[in-house]
């Protein structure tokens, strides 16, 4: 497609050279002409030259204007046609690629900037866990000190119920003895008056 | 045996009834505490030995056979008792001996007017101690009091009073357990 | 610091030596007429009164205790509470004028006691700050107040779908083995640090369970508000039988009464209790052996005629206080053992109708792997729903409905093959929700934990994980939540229900994770 506009072109090119070689030989002629009778006839045009010249002039004019001047026109629009869309396109591949670029850049950037944050992260992580691992670790081991601590204090109670109860047993297993062998009838009359005294009403509960 | 349980109630009564008279003719107030100590003791017997329920109760033998086995057993005490032992047997009721026993207290109570005091206690009483709990007990239940006196030599001391099903235990085993107790609360 | 000497044993002998009564007072006694099976029949204590306190005195003046049950009209039938060897025929027995108590107060906290409120576990005696009866008149219609703050169990399934309420009766009810005590142990253990007293009432269990149980919840740190009531299989019928009245009476201290122990009123408020009765069959059947050897006459499965009355008794005790009585509350989860799946014995029928709902445990899913193993469809909450926080009732409803139809797309598919898009999207949906509430045991999960678990289930974001890797993912979900957008969960905390910001913040969130995670089948 492209070398038949070419060839067209050059077809064009060179039938405008022949015209305007043709056009520029008739006044050379004429000039020619009037030089031989002198005077100011010498820049006239010879009538009998310049009316056929002039007449194959129009229709060489005419038939140009007709045919070969769009043609021409349009080649013209053509090329110049194609030479805006080369150049748009040439900027629009060099906008693109600056587009491009600077996209690069903006991914290299963020790409950065979350790997900053993803480490930033981690370490916030990591240290929101040792802080959480570190105060559940001493907590443990103060709640561990407390229960030591309270479960020596309930030995220590249960140590000192122990004792008591014992000193109870004895103090009561003495005492019946005591009772059992050590009080004279008169001694268990007296305990038995005073308890009767003391004792709650029959009809009581 | 009467399965209505208002005429078995109306035969313990009969039984209780003609028990305390016969008793309460022959020898007073004296032979119905008596009675009642051994019938005590026949009712505490016979909770852990199911022998003579048993046998008392049993087909096998005729009525007139359980009522001499009955007496044969029980011919040491009070004769009126021995007899209704007897009878009860005869009849096959000597299960009920134990609501006859608390019929029997209830009656001597409404009947007779008595208040029985059981005392228990390691060393004898003297007449100033009975005459002191026979006014507490007079004062507290009103009817004639008549105390029933027990030596108990595994008693530390004190004393232990049963009137009825109410008891006052003020003996020294009794006190000293809940010192014990007492002092093992911490 | 408690120090040994002989001055300080000489004062507290001396104190309590000072406060000996030596005065007596009469007493009924009666007479043992017979004695067997852990029952006696006494002659004689005409004013007893029907579960009065007996005191019989033994071989060697031992004292053992028993409680009145049959009064006839000339013996009294009682249960014995002690030793019973040492009973005999023609012991004597007191009356006590006394219903059956048990202490309470603070220092029965971290305790193992049997039901009579006595230390069982060797770390010497506790100082009661007052007794209670076992039984006890529940409240009255006026003194309560709707069911309106919730019991948080940490388990996902239930806090979800059968939330409970403070004062609540919720039934945990299933075959053995089904992990209903797992529940319980970590309903307590998520009690930590909220204000919640947790008695632990085992019945007829194993010496060696209940004493592994302790080990654990003192593992978790859970014993230092929680009592253990333990009455073991070798115990007698009768300390089986008051063993949840002995547990419900201890909570009821707390709830009657304020912090500083005085009783609960509109400025003082009263303390939430949470009962856990593991399991009451055993109890009703110890009712049932005793009533039999009591002679009363057995009815349906040989369990006597009130062994409804007995339960329903026991579980009205459950209420949420009104404001003017302390607003204390006293939550039931009572456990019923089924046998092979059948609710519709005697018992579990009776104790399905007293409960405010019931949560089932099934074998088949206990042995798929699921686990808990509750089976979300015909468990229910009738009213717990209403002590939900908004945040889980937003999300809860759609975890409700894809469970609903997954179930019923599961059964229906099971015939066919070709399979549309929706639905292919529903049983995805529904294995991975199925999937999201399987929960180890002791790991109990703060409530807005659960809401956005939840939440990335229902809002589709586990669709692209594969299912065997929803657990992993909800766990590694809300570690990162909690370490790089803990704002999140903080916001969630106080304003207990999903905004829109929260929600956009979660979203993204979500998403972000979503990118970093690595599912097991991309390797």
């Amino acid at each position: 497609m492209k070398m038949i506009v070419d060839k067209v072109l050059h077809f064009g090119t060179s039938a405008c050279a022949a015209l305007a070689a043709c056009v520029a030989l008739s006044p050379a002629l004429a000039f020619a002409s009037g030089e031989e009778s002198g005077g100011i006839s010498a820049i006239l045009p010879n009538m009998d030259e310049f009316i056929p010249m002039l007449v194959a002039f129009i229709i060489l004019w005419i038939i140009l204007a007709k045919f070969g001047w769009p043609i021409f026109d349009g080649m013209i629009t053509k090329r110049n046609n194609t030479i805006r869309e080369s150049l748009e396109k040439s900027e629009e591949a060099r906008v693109e690629s600056e587009r491009v670029l600077a996209e690069y850049k903006q991914e290299l950037e963020s790409a950065k900037q979350q790997a900053t944050q993803i480490i930033a992260d981690a370490k916030k992580t990591g240290e929101a866990a040792k802080a959480g691992i570190t105060e559940a670790a001493q907590k443990e081991a103060a709640d561990m000190i407390e229960k030591a601590r309270a479960a020596i204090e309930t030995e220590k109670k249960a140590a000192a119920a122990d004792l008591q109860s014992s000193v109870a047993d004895t103090s009561v297993a003495l005492a019946s003895k005591l009772f059992g062998e050590g009080l004279s009838v008169e001694e268990h009359r007296a305990l038995i008056e005073r308890y009767v005294n003391e004792a709650g009403s029959f009809n009581a509960g | 045996m009467p399965a209505n349980r208002f005429l078995e109630k109306a035969e313990v009564e009969v039984y209780a009834n003609t028990l305390l008279d016969s008793l309460n003719s022959e020898g007073g107030i004296d032979a119905v505490m008596e009675a009642r100590t051994q019938m005590e003791q026949v009712v505490a017997y016979n909770r852990s030995h199911t022998e003579l329920i048993n046998a008392s109760s049993s087909p096998e033998y005729s009525p007139e056979q359980r009522n001499n086995l009955v007496k044969e057993v029980f011919k040491g005490m009070s004769p009126a008792l021995a007899s209704t032992l007897g009878v009860m047997a005869e009849r096959g009721g000597l299960q009920m001996l134990p609501r006859v026993l608390s019929a029997f207290n209830e009656l001597i109570r409404s009947k007779l007017g008595v208040t029985v005091v059981d005392v228990v206690t390691r060393v004898p009483l003297d007449d100033h101690l009975r005459e002191l709990i026979t006014n507490k007990a007079h004062n507290e239940l009103g009817g004639t009091v008549v105390l029933r006196e027990q030596i108990d030599e595994n008693m530390l001391g004190g004393i232990i009073m049963n009137a009825g099903s109410k008891r006052i235990d003020a003996s020294m085993n009794t006190m000293l357990e809940a010192a014990r107790l007492a002092l093992k609360r911490a | 610091m408690t120090e040994i000497t002989a001055q300080s044993i000489d004062e507290a002998l001396r104190a309590q030596l000072d406060a000996l009564q030596t005065s007596v007072e009469s007493r009924e006694v009666g007479t043992v007429i017979q004695v067997g099976d852990g029952i006696a029949r006494i002659d004689g204590l005409q004013d007893a009164m029907a579960g009065e306190l007996l005191e019989f005195v033994g071989e060697g003046g031992k004292t053992v205790y028993g409680l009145a049950q049959n009064l006839e009209e000339d013996e009294v039938g009682a249960v014995l509470l002690g030793d019973v060897t040492v009973i005999r025929e023609n012991d004597t027995v007191k009356t006590t004028g006394r219903i059956v108590e048990v202490p309470s107060g603070k220092a029965m906290l971290g305790r193992v006691v049997n039901p009579l409120g006595m230390p069982i576990d060797g770390k010497g005696p506790i100082e009661a700050e007052g007794y209670r009866p076992v039984e006890f008149r529940a409240p009255g219609v006026i003194e309560r107040q709707p069911v309106n703050e919730p019991v948080q169990t940490g388990i996902l399934a239930i806090d979800s779908m059968i939330p409970i309420g403070r004062g609540q009766r919720e039934l945990i009810i299933g075959d053995r083995q089904t992990g209903k005590t797992a529940i319980a142990i970590d309903a307590i253990i998520n009690q930590k640090g909220q204000d919640m007293i947790c008695i632990y009432v085992a019945i007829g269990q194993k010496a060696s369970t209940v004493a592994n149980l302790v080990e654990t919840l003192e593992k978790h740190g859970a014993m230092e508000y929680t009592i253990v009531v333990s009455a073991t299989a070798s115990d007698s019928a009768p300390l089986q039988y008051i063993a949840p009245m002995a547990g419900a009476a201890m909570g009821e201290y707390f709830m009657y009464n304020g912090e500083d122990g005085k009783p609960a009123s509109k400025d003082n408020p009263g303390r939430h209790v949470l009962c856990i009765y593991d399991d009451l069959s055993k109890q009703a059947v110890a009712y049932r052996q005793m009533s039999l050897t009591l002679r009363r006459p057995p009815g349906r499965e040989a369990y006597p005629g009130d062994v409804f009355y007995l339960h329903s008794r026991l579980l009205e005790r459950a209420v949420k206080m009104s404001d003017e009585n302390g607003a204390g509350s006293l939550t039931a989860l009572p456990m019923i053992e089924t046998q092979a799946g059948d609710v519709s014995a005697y018992i579990p029928t009776n104790v399905i109708s007293i409960t405010d709902g019931q949560i089932f445990l099934v074998t088949d899913l206990f042995f798929q792997g699921q686990r808990p193993a509750v089976d979300v469809g015909i468990s229910v909450s009738r009213v717990g729903g209403s002590a939900q926080i908004k945040a889980m009732k937003q999300v809860a409803g759609s975890l409700r409905l894809d469970l609903a139809s997954y179930r019923e797309l599961q059964a229906f598919t099971q015939f066919g093959s070709d399979l549309d898009k929706a639905t292919q999207q529903q049983l995805a949906r529904g294995a991975r929700m199925t999937e999201l509430l399987k929960q180890g045991r002791y790991v109990p999960m703060p409530v807005e934990e659960q809401a956005v678990a939840i939440y990335a289930g229902g809002h589709g974001f586990l669709d692209s994980i594969p299912v065997e890797d929803v657990v992993r993912f909800r766990g590694e979900l809300l570690d990162y939540l909690r370490g790089s957008h803990s704002q999140i969960l903080e916001d969630l905390r106080t304003e207990k229900k999903f905004t829109e910001e929260i929600e956009g913040a979660l979203d993204a969130a979500i998403e972000a994770f979503k990118g970093q995670f690595a599912s097991s089948d991309s390797e």
